[in-house]
């Protein structure tokens, strides 16, 4: 196959997953091999590694991503915190059957084996949750364990057993209602009172898990923007949002960040990037209106 | 049937697991009020002479008759439920009725993953809550990491096994064994917890053989006195055996009710799976066959609802 970028560009961006599927399928059968051979070649330009996800059904880019993840020593536990904070039940669960076929282990025993400490506590029990996605909130209990955070918060008691039991089981519907509940009572939104530490890595993944699991877009704006500016420690940040959020939320996203950033997504990452990985993410981000 | 017979017979009908509804028709259907009295002074256990000059049902036996009655609508109910359901009302009552924890080991360590997963969505649907919040919620002792992360596993169910990483986990575990021995806190150990709640039976059941190469002893032996670490071992690596032993526990006379119900759930829910095995193990461990026991424990419709469950297989 001619390496023909710009129309590989637009044959892939175009599609969506469904069609993403066929084209796999009918390559394979037509050349008898994998459109996308060798995955884990450390050589893969931003572009090839963006194109290559996006050439993944979602199920499989997820479990990819966490794979490498485990593989990793630097933020990794991030994007881990990331795809099981921001996707589905049912999505999460669908992750964790792929890891399985893919991986030959579970997800959860890979990130428990890969991490530690606090790190552990917090993200094995969110690769394993199965949040009742309802909207129904108790209000009681929203009232009692607000003040259960809260009391561990000023006793800076960060990873205490009652902070991660709250936010790895509980609904989101039911955590939103917990922190309006800590906002209302205590005078700060929770994010403020955890941001006690700059430094401390652990406290800033606690406040990025709050968040995902309650301002999704924000978080993805947050991080896009780190990305673009280069502030972040997580390289492939740009192309790993990007890829993940072009079917699922990006309009949202957008929105966010042209409020925040008072200049739209399209031009920061224009400014940012060049060539081929800046005509593909600037297709993906547009992919919706396609 | 003599008199004094059929007031045996009577008792026998009310006695053990079920009742003999057939014995209760023949015998108290044809009985004259005489008799009926007759069998009221005679029988202590049941009827107590009140002040005012009648022999009045004894409260705590009636609430056990109710029990005994509705054993075999439990069972059908419990057989004819999709096995999400089930199992989501099984680890909801685990939760509330007693507790018994243990049954929470026994239903995340004893099902497939898939199976698992089903109750987890089940649970949605019956309670509007995950079962690993309630489960976190309602336990505040030490065994709650390792309860709620058994409820939320998903085990991989291949073959493919790292015998490396095997050796040296049974051989952690040895140390940990030996360094808690007495003080009863392996469950503290994140490790252990990690290991036993994470990793794929086959990987466990090789841990589990390395285990006694290295140390002689059998892992879960060697688990005994820990809070439901043993259990876990135990349902993971060897579950014919875990449900033979609670089996039996259940159908000692005089347990508790709660311990009755065990054998419903026991039967019920393996009838599909391995029953030939457990009736293999139980026959092995106690020397008589699992039918022939239930024969000897159970009245009426509700011992041959076990039987006919209990004959699957073979």
């Amino acid at each position: 196959m001619e390496n023909n970028e710009a129309l590989i560009i637009q044959i892939l961006a175009h599609r969506n997953a469904a069609q993403l599927k066929l084209i796999r399928e009918t390559y394979a059968a037509t050349y008898g091999e994998d459109l996308l051979k060798d995955l884990d070649s450390e050589l893969w330009s931003d572009f090839q590694r963006a194109l290559l996800l996006w050439t993944l059904d979602p199920t499989e880019r997820d479990a990819y991503l966490v794979n490498e993840a485990n593989k990793q020593l630097t933020s990794s536990n991030w994007v881990i915190m990331e795809i099981a904070c921001t996707r589905s039940s049912n999505d999460l669960f669908l992750v964790r059957k792929e890891y399985h076929a893919r991986y030959k282990r579970s997800l959860e025993e890979d990130v428990a084996y890969h991490t530690t400490g606090d790190y552990r506590k917090l993200l094995v029990p969110l690769v394993s949750a199965f949040r009742y996605e309802g909207d129904e909130v108790n209000m009681m209990l929203a009232k009692s364990e607000a003040k259960i955070l809260h009391e561990k918060i000023c006793d800076k008691a960060y990873n205490h057993e009652e902070v991660i039991r709250i936010l790895t089981t509980r609904s989101k519907a039911q955590i939103n209602a917990t922190l309006n509940q800590y906002n209302s009572q205590f005078g700060n939104a929770i994010n403020k009172d955890l941001k006690s530490d700059p430094k401390d890595d652990y406290l800033s993944l606690l406040r990025a898990t709050i968040k995902c699991l309650t301002r999704p877009e924000k978080y993805f704006e947050k991080t896009l923007r780190l990305a673009i500016n280069k502030l972040g420690k997580d390289e492939w940040a740009l192309t790993r949002v990007v890829v993940t959020q072009a079917e699922v939320n990006m309009q949202c996203i957008k929105e966010e960040y042209h409020k925040r950033n008072s200049v739209p997504l399209e031009r920061a990452i224009a400014g940012d990037t060049s060539g081929d990985y800046e005509n593909l993410l600037l297709a993906l981000i547009g992919h919706e209106d396609a | 049937m003599a008199v004094s017979d059929e007031l045996g017979a009577l008792t026998r009908a009310f006695s053990g697991l079920g009742v003999d509804e057939k014995a209760l028709i023949s015998i108290l259907g044809k009985w004259h009020p005489e008799q009926r009295q007759t069998y009221r002074k005679g029988t202590r256990d049941f009827f107590i002479e009140d002040e005012r000059q009648f022999e009045r049902w004894d409260d705590y036996h009636v609430i056990q008759l109710q029990h005994e009655f509705l054993r075999f609508k439990h069972a059908i109910v419990l057989w004819t439920m999709h096995p999400w359901e089930r199992d989501a009302r099984l680890l909801k009552e685990a939760l509330h009725k007693g507790p018994q924890h243990k049954v929470l080991v026994e239903v995340a360590c004893t099902r497939l993953s898939d199976e698992l997963l089903g109750a987890r969505k089940a649970y949605h649907s019956l309670f509007d809550q995950s079962v690993e919040e309630d489960v976190a919620f309602g336990i505040r002792g030490p065994e709650r990491k390792l309860l709620v992360a058994l409820v939320s596993s998903y085990r991989y169910e291949g073959t493919k096994v790292n015998e490396g990483i095997a050796k040296s986990e049974a051989k952690f575990l040895s140390s940990a064994i030996k360094g808690a021995a007495g003080n009863k806190n392996l469950l503290e150990n994140e490790e252990v917890v990690r290991i036993v709640a994470t990793r794929s039976k086959p990987h466990l059941t090789l841990v589990y053989n390395h285990y006694k190469e290295i140390t002689g002893n059998y892992l879960d032996e060697d688990l005994e006195g820990e809070l439901y670490l043993q259990e876990t071992v135990q349902c993971l690596c060897k579950p014919q055996e875990y449900f033979s032993k609670v089996l039996d526990a259940s159908m000692r006379p005089d347990v508790d009710e709660l311990k009755k119900e065990a054998v419903t759930r026991i039967i019920v829910t393996r009838a599909d799976v391995d029953m030939k095995l457990l009736k293999q193990e139980y026959n092995h461990k106690y020397g008589v066959s699992l039918p022939n026991k239930i024969e000897d424990v159970a009245n009426g419709n509700y011992r041959d609802f076990l039987l006919t469950l209990v004959a699957r297989g073979d």
